[in-house]
């Protein structure tokens, strides 16, 4: 390893760029298989509602109709689910929500199968449906399971918020509301499955956790795992809302009771009814503090709308739990969460898992608690923010806490810069900032492992196998430049394989903003004895003992014969091949929880590492008319360390640009004529003429000491923060606080 | 999406025989029937595609009369140097529309065939007091816009004839006119509200050919003549457009829908008239400012 970095920090281009947007990129829907016939998947009507039959004879019917699969023929397990089995692979006696699959028509065309779902009869009895999950927590609502609405129920104390709400001069109580967000990814989910000769099954996913899917699609079709191979095609965007195996276990299903080869692919509206969401739900929050802004207590209680069906509901509930009190030093907190079913789409994982509606609530709050002590809303974050040794209410120590207020104080000198802009004429110009706070990996109980192999191959490349899929973000290019870093080669001789089960080692799930840090770890520990390795073999082949070896960038040197020429790793590999062998090495990196970790917490996983920042917003709002402009964007976020800039800064663009959404315009309601948004004609995504003209990125590099060369996550950080900063914006605009997203102008404007 | 029957016809009399076949819909652009065909909403058994009959295509200006046939992209409306001089509000809500890809493809027949109330360029078309000719095997008929938009989604089209061509008589240079759109985002957006408003002033500096109309804000778009009158011959004043964004609220008819609420867009659709009509003003302000120097 040489002083100046090889690789670090510098912006290669993603080495999928040019074929994804030159439409080369190969998806699951543009996979062609010999015989590929077509599914297309019947779903519910309802919210709610038992089902008293259904009948396939009709659509069997149907021209080129090959089969209609309800639940009777799955032969394996009939429920599934990531962290627990609540979810039908096909409804049998109830739907729980609008689009939950019922059955599967599988036809030689699309055509037909479109056709043939339409005659699929099934008789549905309704039932009253609940979609609040305030409501749903109460024991009369209607059950969308046996045993009550609520899923999960996490309470974490810390202090007495008694007798630190007594202490306090003020007592600040609101209720904040966030909305159902779609992770629109361009890409709708997708997977394609075949059943081979030899009875075992391939399937290709647009997904982020093959390894899962293939244990769901194993269980139910009643196959071992090692019989099921699973495929990683080119991904476009997941956020969260592919770690959902529906799609994988229905094709996988489809494709072995027709013993032949099986597309599915989702409709945007399938895709929005049917898979994941931002969690909606409602945060009340009691907060005291003293005259000079020091907090003294919080109580928080969030109903959180997990949907009919757990997914990830429960750990997001988990997370929200810890992080909402925010980046502050709180002396008494109680954060209370309830996960509660209802008959809304499904909600779980989506970037951000949790922070970013409990980065609305915690960051608006204080931002109103310094309006109302009249104090400048920086000073109070000055007051209460964590500091170098900091424990968090759950009694973590907080890594490297001065980043807090280094982000705090680059966050003010923004804030300074933009207040001084002029409006423009008619409207009311704000400036608004809010702190962000998202975890890291996976939480202490939860295994948090990335293993990944190095093969040194005959011809001098690397190939380096990942388990866990670049969803789009630029892990395959960031993992390829730590390890060409670690090797001390050309970026060039350093490839990334694409995922397959059978080859690929199990990298977990592709979540959590650690794949940088877990992949990067794993990298660097193959290639160390990687390295070894070449060094062992080279000294073998070559006749010396390994300690007159020297590997210095690829290359072995002779130390005992220092005149001769160095000796290319290709020279020992292509001799390894002659001898029909392989140099190759795996490593496993764990995610460290120190000794000291509480584990009496009652939430079962606190997160240990946390990536910190803040976002400043400038926005001007029209006086008459209510409409939020962004006009500036300044977002500072401590990385650790850069490892491919460009990448980073695509993140921080899009993952703001989300948070945008979730401020201004996205939320995925009921309409009055009792159907869901379910188009992106209604569902507003904000677009380039959305997004600030100036986007400023400040990226503080303070390394993190367990992270490969300091690096830590940022896929999640840069949206938790974004909805209070342009909240907390507007309201300096305009001195309206709103307590929901999104901002919509008619709160804004008094009505006419 | 189910089977269809396609029929592309390169000249008007083909065009006219094949929309003597039943059940027949015309396509041009695409941008809105075929994803309203995506989501199953429309299910033509024959479609015609009219995007080869270049007799349809093209804007035509003879001496001040203005001819844009039906088949004219938003793209091309957008770059007309005549129209963007002479008839600006039908130029910035040609801006409006979709995105740079929809405007490629998008037609200023299709818009006004497609009869949303929400339509961008009908607003600036009726305050230039346009007309539409339509046209069958039998031969062709002209009405003004008000007459052939019956309501959302609504023509006076009859079995068998298709939008010819739009035209207006090209406004006096005196003429100011402006068209404004709030939507739910910046661009790409369907309208909350929309407003077009033309004006000019008198050598007194009172207010005449005032004309206002308002999109998505009643079942179609309309025109606001109560408020035109109140406005007629005044000198323009803060009291005045006060009064004028009032008379607008009640002349409209708005709904609640995802997008707003309809008591905002009682509010938004007064603000957004009232700065078109100030726009307007500036703009006839400037060109009497031209004149006399």
């Amino acid at each position: 390893m040489t002083d100046t970095p090889l690789h670090l920090g510098k912006s290669y281009p993603r080495r999928d760029a040019l074929e994804k947007v030159t439409g080369q990129a190969q998806y699951v829907a543009d996979t062609d298989l010999p015989n590929l016939t077509h599914g297309r998947i019947v779903r519910s009507p309802h919210l709610h509602a038992r089902i008293l039959r259904i009948e396939t004879a009709e659509a069997l019917a149907v021209p080129g109709v090959i089969a209609v699969l309800t639940h009777a023929d799955i032969p394996g397990a009939k429920i599934y689910g990531d962290l627990l089995p609540d979810r039908p692979v096909l409804a049998s006696d109830k739907v729980r929500f609008m689009g939950e699959p019922v059955a599967i028509v599988v036809a030689k065309t699309r055509q037909a199968a479109d056709e043939a779902h339409k005659r699929v009869q099934v008789t549905y009895e309704p039932l009253p449906a609940v979609i609040d999950p305030f409501a749903a927590a109460q024991p009369d609502a209607p059950q969308v399971h046996e045993n009550g609405n609520v899923l999960s129920h996490f309470t974490v104390c810390h202090g007495d918020t008694a007798q630190g709400l007594a202490q306090a001069d003020l007592i600040l109580e609101e209720t904040f509301h966030v909305p159902r967000v779609y992770p629109a990814y361009l890409e709708t989910e997708a997977s394609q499955a075949v059943l081979n000769p030899n009875g075992t099954l391939t399937v290709w996913v647009s997904s982020q956790k093959p390894f899962h899917d293939r244990h769901h699609i194993a269980a139910a079709v009643n196959l071992p795992e090692e019989q099921v191979q699973v495929c990683v095609a080119a991904i476009g965007g997941a956020f969260g809302g592919k770690e959902d195996a529906n799609m994988p276990v229905l094709a996988g299903l489809a494709a072995y009771c027709t013993r032949g080869a099986v597309r599915l692919v989702n409709s945007r509206e399938e895709s929005m009814l049917a898979h994941p969401k931002r969690h909606s739900g409602q945060l009340h929050y009691r907060l005291g503090a003293k005259q000079d802004g020091t907090i003294t207590a919080v109580e928080i209680t969030t109903h959180l709308d997990t949907g009919a069906y757990a997914s990830y509901g429960p750990a997001v509930g988990q997370l929200l739990t810890e992080v909402a009190a925010g980046p502050y030093r709180i002396p008494h907190v109680r954060s209370e969460t309830f996960v509660v079913y209802t008959n809304a789409p499904i909600a779980g994982a989506m970037r951000g898992f949790g922070a970013p509606q409990a980065n609305f609530a915690i960051e608006s709050l204080v931002d109103t608690l310094a309006h109302r002590l009249g104090l400048d809303p920086l000073e109070v974050r000055r007051r209460n923010i964590w500091r170098p040794g900091d424990f968090n209410f759950t009694r973590v120590r907080v890594n490297q806490a001065e980043s807090t207020s280094l982000a705090l104080e680059t966050a003010a000198q923004e804030v300074a810069r933009l207040k001084a802009l002029p409006a423009s004429p008619g409207k009311k110009a704000g400036v608004g900032m809010a702190m962000a706070l998202q975890t890291m990996g996976l939480g202490w109980g939860v295994p948090d492992d990335s293993t990944n192999r190095l093969e040194w191959q005959p011809d001098g490349q690397v190939l380096l196998r990942i388990g866990a899929p670049d969803l789009g973000q630029g892990l395959n290019i960031a993992a390829a430049q730590i390890t060409a870093e670690a090797l001390g080669v050309d970026l060039s001789q350093v490839e990334v394989a694409p995922i397959n089960t059978l080859l690929s080692p199990d990298g977990g799930v592709t979540c959590a903003s650690r794949m940088t840090y877990m992949v990067g770890n794993s990298s660097m520990l193959a290639a160390v004895r990687l390295i070894d390795m070449l060094k062992e073999e080279g000294a073998r082949l070559l006749g010396v003992q390994p300690d007159q070896l020297e590997y210095r960038g690829g290359q072995l040197l002779r130390l005992d014969q220092p005149h001769l020429p160095p000796i290319p790793a290709a020279e020992i590999t292509s001799r390894l091949a002659e001898e029909g062998r392989a140099l190759h090495s795996t490593a496993t990196f764990s995610f460290p929880y120190g000794p000291e970790i509480p584990t009496d917490l009652g939430i079962g996983m606190p997160h240990v590492l946390f990536c910190l920042g803040a976002q400043v917003m400038r926005v001007e709002v029209d006086s008459e008319l209510g409409s939020v402009e962004v006009t500036h964007a300044t977002a500072v976020h401590d990385v650790g360390r850069v490892i491919n800039r460009a990448a980073l800064e695509g993140q921080v663009e899009g993952g703001l640009a989300m948070g945008m959404g979730f401020a201004l315009s996205e939320d995925m309601i009921l309409k009055a004529n009792g159907q869901w948004v379910d188009g992106l004609a209604e569902y507003v995504l904000p677009t380039a003429m959305d997004i600030p003209g100036e986007v400023k990125i400040i990226l503080l590099e303070q390394p993190e000491s367990s992270g490969p060369y300091g690096a830590k996550g940022i896929g999640e950080a840069v949206t938790a923060p974004t909805a209070a900063a342009v909240a907390n914006a507007v309201f300096a605009a305009t001195g309206v606080r709103v307590h929901a997203a999104p901002i919509r102008p008619e709160m804004l404007i008094r009505p006419a | 999406m189910q089977t269809f029957n396609y029929l592309r016809p390169a000249h008007l009399d083909e065009l006219c025989q094949a929309l003597q076949q039943p059940h027949a819909k015309i396509v041009a652009g695409g941008t809105d029937v075929l994803p309203q065909m995506h989501t199953g909403r429309l299910q033509p058994a024959l479609l015609v595609d009219i995007s080869r009959v270049s007799e349809l295509e093209g804007i035509r200006i003879h001496n001040t009369q203005v001819e844009i046939g039906a088949l004219t992209t938003f793209a091309a409306i957008q770059a007309h140097p005549t129209l963007r001089a002479a008839a600006p509000a039908l130029t910035q809500a040609a801006q409006w529309v979709g995105a740079p890809m929809t405007r490629q493809r998008a037609t200023l027949g299709g818009n006004l065939a497609n009869a949303s109330p929400a339509a961008d360029a009908v607003p600036p078309l009726m305050i230039y007091n346009a007309e539409v000719t339509l046209t069958s095997a039998k031969g062709s008929r002209s009405l003004p816009l008000a007459q052939f938009l019956l309501g959302p989604g609504q023509t006076a089209l009859q079995r068998g004839e298709f939008i010819q061509s739009v035209r207006f008589e090209l406004p006096a240079e005196d003429l100011g006119s402006a068209f404004l759109k709030i939507g739910p985002r910046r661009g790409m957006t369907i309208a909350i509200v929309s407003a077009a408003a033309a004006v000019r002033l008198s050598p007194e500096g009172r207010l005449e050919q005032v004309r206002v109309a308002v999109g998505a804000s009643a079942p179609t778009v309309i025109r606001c003549p109560q408020t035109e009158n109140l406005l007629h011959g005044q000198l323009p004043s803060a009291e005045l457009w006060q009064s004028a964004a009032q008379q607008i609220a009640v002349e409209i008819s708005p709904i609640d829908d995802v997008r707003a609420s309809r008591a905002y867009r009682r509010r938004a659709a007064g603000v957004l008239a009232v700065r078109a009509l100030q726009a307007a003003l500036s703009q006839a302000q400037e060109a009497a400012q031209a004149r006399t120097v």
